[in-house]
């Protein structure tokens, strides 16, 4: 009898993989609704909103049926007229009666569904008259900003206050993004801040990209051990979802991550807003040139550079550098 | 050791009531080691004395106990010089570093002989830089080097020309803690600190009307949180930086005021120090030096990599700290190791100094006004007091800007944090910046990753490596990043490695406290959605006002409001304000 009480039996009880599975894990995902691009995307004829949307819900509800303690978060980012906002779990709704009636359907289930689809649809009908006033005036779309990295800020700070209140502090968390537009309406800045937080927090950022590819979110989902990939397939988006950007932080460190390796690093320019490869760092505050500018004065901290410097790269900008290296 | 026959014996000799109360005291403590309520109240009846003045002896002399059991010191000496002690309150002795500085307080002041005669002695052999030639002039004996250990930090302060002898002006200016740097002995109402009343906790902790203390309580736990609050002025800060790190691995460090040792400590808090340091400065470079043995010796070349640095400070930890600390000579060698840095970085040591002295062997004033000359910034970390030779250092260093460059440390966690402040870069100064004739612009490449099937070979280091990065300049292969390309010499450089710098230039707007009123226009927290407490009227007791918060932190930028868990994660990780970056106009 005494053989129950004995360490070794007690160990085996503390399987390791059940350990693992018991951990509760939360997952904000941040949907891109671009209206240009999600227009861009439906003329081409591969996907559309309301099917993203649907997988997405397939994926949170799958996101909460594998713990009971599992936590969602759903953000839309880059609407013109609402910028970033918090769809799920909305502060001011309360449960609809209409959900409390779930026939055959399990109510967490139907309130979810239930209030994405209004909070979104919602959004989408106020936005064609003010997208005409932003967008008719000006055709270049001067006065609208990304705000992806406001989402994922918002993400990151709810997810902050999850660590630090007491009995959640074990809570596992991972961003998804569901990105559908191009680098240009990033601001670089503030989605580097963003990448490097989520970091520092080992928070992984993985990234469903859908329309052009974008570098900025390949380098966030490499630096944070996130997993990037590329849609080429986008009627199997739920596929995607429930497989390769599934998977729990505990698992990463077991788990082949199905991300791309070759990694465009590339830097954009500070006054031009392209992106290079080779440029000119202010040594005061690393901004990235892709020319030197006329005034030779930095455009960022108004430091005036070496005319000798400026000149010589000018006049030879590949050797001299390197002659000013082996000269100190 | 410690008897009462020596107390009864030292107080019989110098005259006056307060040392026999101190006697008493410690002939009673000698007896009694574990501290108990009652042994204090019954002392503090007994003699009618305050309770923090008793505390304050007892402080003093369990540090008398500690140094006069590693050096056989005359004990009489520590219990005549208590005598004249200022009366601190136990408050401003909980740390290490105040007392330490009690204890050079109690030399300065001493008035025994023997004591005088020393420091005259060691005055007399060495005018310059006392300490080398004084331990040459006493030489054997362990009492006299023991002796020497323990003048030597009297005999710095002396000497240097900055600092007048007497000892009425020693206590007051001389031992600063580095809290408060102006005048750290001062307390908020002007006076000393320890003249300040103490505010007990349960005096600001009311009820509100609805009995509830739940209000203030939180009010009481936002106002600790917010000391997060930094300077946010954009400084031009030399982002590209050359840093050596100064270690002192002399036998002072054997301490064991920080468990289990002062070295032990300082090493594992420098381990965290390069990975953050490369974690947030990825261009720049840094060394490791190590003073022991009198010696300075290179425990890391100058480089970029902090593997290379760590697995060296793991290598040292084994090390055995040993002999004197020289600090003429690591600066000497942060001089050699600092010369072929190009003009667009900074040039900075940083100083671990845990001893009082320093055992050179030239003129170390000499050496410093070299560092002047060749710009190079020097802070230091003081483990035990503030040491006249390193505040020079600093002072002349980094242009009379004493208060950013030379800490002491006060306890565990600030010693840690004395660290991270070394990992903010410089602020480039006005009179830097207008010798200058103009900054350098560098130019850089930033490669893109490749993986490939077949494993082909790097350029940097002749490995066959399936990866790797692929200079835009000439394609050539390197393997590890930020490097200079070794076919074009272009500087490589991820983007993502500069990018984490940008939050130094372009620092966030702080939030501003939302006034207590009655109604607020928000409900939730912008950030996390959590609910915000219902308004409340002000209350009339200022104490309890003090601590009533609105609990709203205010972007003045966007408008929204933040909580003050959202608003320490926004300035302090992510410098990213959620509410302007959610706003998709363009300002």
């Amino acid at each position: 009898m005494d053989a129950i009480a004995d360490r070794a039996f007690a160990d085996t009880q503390a399987n390791p993989h059940k350990l693992v599975d018991e951990t509760p894990s939360s997952l904000a995902v941040v949907l891109d609704i671009n209206p240009l691009e999600w227009r861009k995307l439906e003329e081409s004829g591969s996907i559309n909103l309301r099917q993203v949307v649907s997988s997405v819900i397939v994926m949170l509800n799958s996101h909460l049926s594998l713990n009971s303690s599992n936590q969602v978060a759903l953000y839309v980012a880059n609407s013109y007229s609402h910028g970033a906002q918090l769809i799920y779990p909305h502060p001011d709704s309360t449960v609809s009666s209409r959900f409390l009636h779930t026939p055959g359907m399990y109510r967490q289930f139907r309130f979810i569904d239930g209030s994405i689809v209004d909070q979104i649809s919602h959004i989408l009908s106020e936005q064609p008259e003010t997208l005409e006033q932003l967008v008719g005036r000006d055709p270049k779309n001067q006065h609208v900003k990304g705000t992806l990295a406001g989402a994922i800020s918002m993400a990151l700070c709810h997810i902050n206050k999850l660590q630090q209140s007491d009995e959640l502090n074990a809570l596992n968390s991972r961003i998804m993004v569901v990105s559908i537009s191009d680098d240009s309406t990033l601001p670089y800045i503030s989605v580097m801040n963003a990448i490097f937080a989520a970091q520092k927090m080992k928070i992984s950022v993985d990234v469903c990209k859908l329309g052009p590819s974008s570098t900025f979110l390949q380098q966030a989902a490499d630096a944070t051990n996130g997993v990037y990939i590329y849609i080429t397939q986008p009627s199997g988006l739920i596929q995607y979802l429930t497989t390769a950007l599934f998977i729990d932080p505990m698992l990463r460190p077991i788990i082949v991550l199905p991300t791309d390796e070759a990694i465009d690093f590339r830097a954009s320019c500070f006054i031009t807003n392209k992106v290079i490869d080779v440029g000119y760092v202010c040594s005061v505050c690393l901004c990235i040139l892709s020319i030197i500018p006329d005034d030779e004065k930095c455009p960022t901290c108004h430091s005036k550079f070496d005319h000798n410097l400026i000149t010589k790269l000018k006049r030879k900008p590949k050797a001299l550098p390197l002659k000013k290296k082996t000269k100190e | 050791m410690f008897s009462m026959e020596t107390y009864s014996s030292s107080s019989s000799s110098s005259s006056g009531a307060p040392v026999i109360c101190f006697s008493t005291y410690m002939a009673m403590r000698t007896k009694y080691v574990s501290t108990t309520c009652e042994e204090y109240f019954w002392l503090h009846r007994a003699t009618k004395w305050p309770l923090n003045a008793l505390d304050s002896c007892f402080i003093c002399f369990s540090v008398a106990t500690r140094i006069s059991r590693s050096t056989s010191f005359e004990q009489i000496w520590f219990v005549t010089s208590f005598s004249s002690l200022p009366l601190a309150s136990s408050k401003t002795l909980a740390t290490n570093a105040s007392l330490s500085s009690l204890l050079l307080k109690a030399f300065t002041f001493s008035v025994d002989s023997a004591c005088l005669k020393y420091s005259s002695s060691v005055e007399s052999s060495s005018p310059k830089n006392g300490v080398t030639s004084c331990g040459s002039g006493s030489t054997t004996g362990s009492t006299a080097k023991n002796l020497y250990y323990l003048g030597s930090s009297l005999c710095l302060m002396d000497i240097d020309p900055e600092f007048s002898p007497s000892p009425e002006h020693s206590p007051e200016s001389d031992h600063e803690d580095g809290k408060k740097p102006s005048d750290p002995l001062k307390g908020a109402n002007g006076g000393y600190a320890w003249e300040d009343e103490y505010r007990r906790s349960w005096d600001i902790v009311q009820e509100d009307e609805s009995g509830s203390i739940e209000s203030i309580v939180s009010g009481l736990m936002e106002s600790q949180k917010k000391r997060y609050l930094k300077n946010i002025t954009p400084f031009q800060r030399g982002i590209i930086r050359t840093m050596v790190l100064v270690l002192d691995m002399s036998n002072v460090m054997m301490e064991k005021d920080f468990r289990p040792n002062r070295a032990s400590v300082m090493i594992q808090n420098a381990i965290e120090f390069v990975g953050e340091f490369f974690d947030q400065n990825p261009i720049s470079q840094l060394s490791v030096v190590i003073m022991r043995n009198g010696i300075a010796q290179l425990v890391s070349e100058v480089s970029g990599n902090p593997h290379d640095h760590i697995e060296a400070l793991k290598g040292i930890r084994k090390l055995e700290p040993q002999g004197n600390p020289s600090l003429q000579n690591a600066l000497e060698m942060c001089r050699g190791l600092l010369l072929h840095v190009a003009s667009h970085c900074t040039r900075e040591v940083l100083v671990v100094f845990g001893a009082l002295f320093t055992s050179d062997p030239g003129n170390i004033h000499k050496t410093i006004q070299d560092l002047v000359k060749e710009k190079i910034t020097v802070r230091v970390i003081g483990l035990t007091a503030q040491v006249a030779i390193c505040q020079e250092l600093c002072r002349l260093t980094n242009y009379g800007d004493l208060k950013n460059s030379y800490h002491v440390v006060l306890y565990e966690q600030h010693f840690k944090d004395l660290f991270m402040d070394a990992v903010t870069p410089l602020a480039v100064t006005k009179v830097e910046s207008q010798k200058t004739d103009g900054f350098t612009l560098v130019k850089m490449g930033f490669p893109s990753r490749v993986s490939d099937n077949q494993p082909t070979f790097c350029s940097c280091h002749s490995k066959a490596v399936y990866g790797g990065y692929i200079c835009p300049n000439c394609k050539s292969k390197v393997c590890v990043l930020p490097t200079v390309c070794p076919c074009c010499d272009l500087m490589l450089i991820l983007s993502t490695h500069l990018a984490r710098s940008y939050h130094h230039l372009f620092p966030l707007k702080l939030f501003k406290e939302v006034p207590v009123s009655e109604t607020y226009t928000s409900t939730h927290c912008f950030g996390c959605q959590t609910q915000f407490p219902k308004g409340a009227k002000g209350d009339s007791n200022t104490n309890v006002r003090e601590y009533q918060t609105s609990s709203r932190y205010h972007c003045q930028d966007c408008g929204q409001d933040f909580c003050i868990d959202c608003d320490v994660f926004i300035h302090d990780a992510l410098h990213n304000c959620p509410g302007c970056e959610a706003d998709s106009r363009k300002l």
